[in-house]
């Protein structure tokens, strides 16, 4: 067995979308259609093609691109120390996952709307699980209307464990508050330091992300992209 | 039945025709997004990869019969819009990749590292990956997509796959720690036609 059938082989293919879903996309896409051909385009730009050995604008900026990206995470609690310590497994503390950046069009699918008093019942829930096995959570702060924390990488089983519970609510939330998401306030930066006022609300930011070439991946994660051969 | 191209080239008089090709590949969207999303996240892009080819229908070729490429190619991009959840979900997927990891494929990576150790070591090298190497071998593996459909998911060259997909493949038998051999199999499939419709 090679690596590529590896990757293969982990492919899902029992993996359904919710009948909700399913049907509540199949409305959206419904409604758009017999919008009529007048209606404005709400969805969010997409990147166009790639052309090869693209590169972003953000790059070009950063002469070290790892080594810069680590400086952001270090400034966004850690955002990058999360990416690259836990697979290591040395017992060493992985800030938490959790932040997505969601479509404003995609409101539509979005499930029922999470108030802040069901976020903050479902995260205390979920720290309490990780402190019930033993294992409590530190760095705890709130980063706009985000808990932020981080947990012992050892603990990835446990994590996942507990995490089950809290995910739903809390990408839901996080789409709610999405400007202040750690992903936005990733990309707010990545605009600043290229000079852009970042807009006021995270459609306008998400907009200026594309129309500046920044690679979100790269932003938020600090992911390099080699030249093309 | 109507082929995707015929169904595009349809809707664009009759709109809402364009919801038979959400039946059709609406599931195989989110296959593709969950895995590399998780399923929450995947719904949103299930949904809103149809949006967006809606609004882009009239830019398809119609020559083209199978739209799923080009379906698998929106929902990639909307994808890197959720880079961080995604690394979640590879975290999950270091589990999953250990239990495919062949006994075989231990010797070839080294005597004495195990299954899970060894999972770690390609879910770490796979976060490593350039966003376009990545993209790429995630539609090859995941979205079951062949060279030429993965070079048209992503408008690039063919060769540009090749060379996407060797990196990647470098990189991972790198970090399994598997000598890399002057000569590489390739994995290009021979069928054109993607084999989960």
């Amino acid at each position: 067995m090679d690596e590529l059938t590896l990757f293969r082989n982990t492919r899902n293919e029992n993996r359904q979308p919710s009948e909700h879903a399913l049907a509540a996309g199949r409305d959206a896409l419904l409604a758009r259609a017999t919008a009529g051909p007048g209606l404005a385009d709400t969805t969010v730009p997409v990147h166009e093609a790639e052309t090869p050995g693209r590169t972003s604008l953000l790059r070009g900026s950063v002469p070290a691109p790892r080594w810069a990206a680590a400086a952001i995470a270090v400034a966004l609690t850690v955002l990058v120390v999360w990416v690259l310590v836990p697979s290591l497994g040395l017992g060493v503390y992985a800030s938490r996952p959790a932040s997505i950046v969601p479509s404003p069009s995609t409101s539509a699918v979005m499930p029922p709307q999470v108030t802040r008093e069901t976020y903050e019942a479902a995260s205390a829930e979920f720290a309490q699980c990780m402190k019930d096995n033993g294992v409590g959570l530190g760095a705890e702060q709130m980063e706009g209307l985000i808990h932020q924390y981080t947990y012992l990488a050892s603990q990835e089983s446990l994590y996942l464990e507990c995490y089950a519970d809290f995910q739903q609510i809390e990408a839901a939330w996080q789409i709610a508050n999405q400007y202040d998401s750690p992903t936005y306030v990733a990309l707010r930066n990545c605009l600043t330091q290229i000079g852009v006022q970042p807009d006021a609300d995270a459609e306008g930011v998400w907009q200026q992300v594309q129309e500046h070439n920044i690679d979100p991946a790269e932003c938020t994660l600090g992911v390099t992209t080699p030249p093309e051969e | 039945m109507s082929t995707d191209n015929e169904v595009i080239e349809r809707s664009r008089s009759e709109p809402s025709a364009f919801a038979t090709l959400y039946d059709r590949h609406a599931r195989s969207v989110y296959r593709y997004a969950a895995q590399r999303l998780g399923d929450h996240a995947a719904e949103d892009v299930m949904s809103e990869t149809f949006l967006v080819a809606f609004e882009k229908r009239s830019s398809y070729d119609v020559n083209v019969r199978d739209a799923r490429p080009w379906l698998l190619g929106i929902a990639t991009r909307l994808i890197r819009k959720h880079a961080r959840l995604e690394a979640v979900a590879w975290r999950g997927m270091a589990a999953n990749l250990a239990a495919q990891i062949a006994p075989d494929f231990i010797d070839q990576a080294g005597t004495r590292i195990d299954a899970e150790r060894l999972a770690r070591r390609l879910a770490k090298a796979l976060r490593r990956l350039s966003a376009a190497d990545r993209d790429t071998l995630l539609l090859y593996a995941w979205g079951d997509l062949d060279y030429a459909s993965i070079a048209a998911a992503t408008a690039v060259p063919i060769g540009t796959v090749r060379s996407r997909l060797s990196r990647a493949r470098r990189l991972l038998r790198r970090a399994a720690g598997i000598q890399t051999t002057g000569q590489e199999t390739d994995h290009g499939r021979a069928d054109a036609v993607s084999q989960h419709p």
